[in-house]
């Protein structure tokens, strides 16, 4: 388990750890373990099945042991850099399936061999039934991976980093094999050159990272335990520029930071999230906000500087990773702890987060995603945007970031339907200029767009959402997305299917 | 800095020889924001169809709708297939789009009807140069991983079937042993 939950790991700098990732590593270990399972059959049958179990086992821990150096080269060599985010889909589908083949296959066929082998020892040894022996056999296995799925995710990667854990892993499989191949009565001469080739792996190998795009600079690259998270730096005219990107990252980001707080200007859909407050009535008190996917806290560095009149910022920030988190308070200025009117909820996911962050809030701003398309199907659900409504003030405002391709894209339009459905009110779609986002606002009890649209809003907006061609108001409520049947998944492939077609 | 830019602006900025009033006045609109008066004027008032399909692309690209830039541009260059200004914006809007293979269409035949005068093509021929080979070996990479997956399946799959078969004639001759005893 330490393997295969690491595996997608190891890849996640290339390939991401989408659900296609984990289908195709899951696939192909358990494609494996089916072969090493007949593998470790056939193997039982020979005169001295417990040297053949010790030397699986160090077979197994020496390819485990190197894996981390070989998994850059091999993934590099199938997903060029420079791909775009939009480009990426086949490649992420098909690459990451061919990596997973080349480096997971065989330490899982070989771990697969173990269980039969195993079953064989201890039938011959005790003398016991075949069911007997199965059922132990069996009973220790799964307790060894209920403790491998355990101690990957929650202190492995995130304490020890990916190198160290597969090493680890390596070496209590090149451990056990010595001591079985010891017990078999076996001179262990061989023990000393595994010995050495783990070592050497232990050296050599250096951690998976991603290419480093050109002109920037790393500040920092952790392990998360959801993901790898980074922080790049780049200067440009008007300053230092941050982005915070997790895993594969291509051309997107998870976060952005730039050294004059406020708006960030075109192509960054953040600014859209001041929209809610200059159209609202109030302009005076406290702008009670609730960030759902708060990331390094940009919405925040945007609404503390651009809000109109005397309005001042105050909230709750969700954030499932709290690697993110502690990265945005050291590179990019998110609210420390303590801050009075700032509150995080680090390490919370967002649904159960928004229960437990209150109600009576101006605006919610869900710009929640996984996996860097994915958006949550429990975060797109008629129920879910119902419990934002109920944590909305009466006139409260639900601002929502979408990647979609055009204002056709069918994410857009499942999403729009279901908060329409469950605001019982139409919604407004507006397109953020020079990128593939598009911001819909929705408001509790009132049409979220004032007529006529009032003239000096900042960022040209007055125009924006009076212009057809960037801003559409959506009230179909049929079909919504609801926790028993949604199919977002399956309309994210299928945006990006239809962007690829309208390239061909 | 600015004087550079205005310099650049100058130079994409579509030209037309003794543009009627319509035309400049879109072109000022859209430079303060206002897109939807520079529709209008561009719609509403008389201009020859090729000036104002040029029009109508600069608003969209300026407003940073791109996708809809780029439709108004093809739907511009079926009227007039050569005008070099268009052919330039096409490419920059496939390139901008991530379609090389478009991008790529458009500067060739741009570089058959001879650029702007104010234009450098250079720059746009390596940007479409590299988009074009970031694509190739994306196309060649792609490739590689489907024989390398399908044909690791194939092993796979051939492997087992043979350890099954195997699998199974332990079996009979170890009851066949069996029943002999």
């Amino acid at each position: 388990m330490v393997v295969e939950l690491a595996a997608v790991r190891l890849l996640a700098p290339w390939y991401g750890t989408s659900s296609a990732v984990w289908t195709n590593v899951i696939g192909v270990v358990l494609l494996a373990l089916a072969i090493g399972y007949l593998l470790g059959a056939r193997w039982s049958n020979s005169a001295r099945p417990l040297t053949r179990l010790g030397m699986v086992l160090i077979a197994a821990g020496v390819i485990t042991a190197w894996l981390p150096y070989l998994a850059p080269l091999v993934a590099r060599g199938f997903m060029p850099s420079g791909t775009t985010l939009d480009r990426a889909a086949q490649q992420i589908q098909w690459g990451s399936l061919a990596c997973s083949l080349i480096l997971f296959l065989p330490p899982a066929l070989a771990l697969g061999a173990v269980g039969p082998l195993a079953v064989e020892v201890d039938q011959r040894r005790r003398n016991s039934h075949a069911g007997t022996a199965g059922g132990r056999v069996l009973a220790a296995s799964t307790l060894g991976s209920l403790i491998g799925t355990f101690s990957t995710t929650h202190f492995l990667v995130p304490t020890l980093g990916l190198r160290t854990s597969f090493l680890l892993a390596a070496l209590v499989l090149c451990a056990l094999g010595l001591l079985v191949i010891w017990q078999a009565g076996r001179t262990t001469r061989a023990g000393a050159g595994i010995a050495l080739i783990v070592g050497c792996a232990a050296t050599l190998t250096s951690p998976a990272q991603a290419e480093r795009p050109p002109g920037t600079r790393w500040l920092a690259d952790r392990e998360s335990p959801y993901q790898r998270v980074r922080v790049i730096e780049r200067e440009t005219a008007s300053g230092a520029w941050r982005e915070l990107q997790v895993n594969e990252g291509f051309d997107s980001f998870q976060s952005v930071w730039s050294s004059e707080p406020g708006f960030l200007g075109s192509g960054y859909y953040y600014d859209s999230f001041a929209i809610p407050a200059w159209l609202d009535e109030r302009k005076n008190g406290t702008w009670k906000t609730c960030v759902i996917g708060l990331g390094a806290g940009t919405a925040w560095r945007v609404l503390g500087v651009e809000l109109p009149g005397n309005l001042q910022l105050a909230g709750v920030g969700i954030e499932l990773d709290p690697v993110v988190v502690e990265l945005g308070r050291e590179w990019m200025d998110l609210a420390q702890e303590g801050t009075p009117s700032l509150t995080v909820l680090s390490g919370w996911d967002g649904r159960t987060g928004l229960r437990a962050a209150g109600t009576d809030f101006d605006q919610v701003i869900l710009d929640a995603y996984a996996n860097q398309v994915e958006i949550p199907a429990h975060l797109s659900s008629l129920e879910f945007f119902r419990e934002v409504n109920s944590a909305l003030r009466d006139g409260g405002w639900l601002s929502v970031n979408i990647g979609a391709f055009s204002l056709h894209d069918p994410v857009l339009l499942a999403i729009a339907r279901t908060v329409s459905a469950a605001f019982e009110s139409s919604v407004v779609l507006v397109r953020v200029p020079f990128s593939r986002n598009t911001a819909l606002i929705a408001r509790k009890g009132h049409p979220p767009l004032p007529s006529p649209i009032p003239s000096g809003l900042p960022n040209n907006w007055s125009e924006w959402l009076s212009f057809d061609s960037a801003t559409s108001r959506f009230s179909d409520a049929h079909n919504p997305l609801t926790d028993d049947r949604n199919d977002i998944d399956r309309l994210q492939r299928e945006s990006l299917r239809r962007a690829a077609e309208e390239r061909e | 800095m600015i004087a550079l830019l205005a310099f650049a602006l100058l130079a994409v900025t579509p030209r037309v020889a003794a543009q009627p009033d319509a035309f400049q006045r879109a072109l000022e609109l859209t430079a303060e924001g206002k897109f939807r008066a520079a529709l209008r004027t561009v719609d509403d008032e008389t201009l020859d169809p090729i000036s104002r399909a040029q029009a109508r692309v600069w608003v969209y690209d300026r407003a940073g709708l791109l996708d809809i830039a780029r439709a108004e541009v093809e739907r511009a260059l079926s009227v007039a297939p050569d005008d070099p200004w268009l052919l330039a914006r096409a490419t920059e809007l496939d390139l901008a789009l991530h379609d090389p293979r478009s991008a790529a269409a458009h500067f060739s035949r741009l570089q058959e009807v001879g650029t702007a005068r104010s234009e450098d093509p250079s720059q746009l021929a390596d940007q479409v140069a590299a988009a074009l080979a970031l694509e190739e070996t994306q196309s060649v990479r792609l490739q590689g991983a489907r024989i390398v997956t399908l044909g690791l399946i194939s092993v796979c799959l051939g492997w087992f079937a043979a350890l099954l078969r195997g699998s199974r004639r332990n079996s009979q001759v170890a009851a066949a042993e069996s029943h002999a005893a």
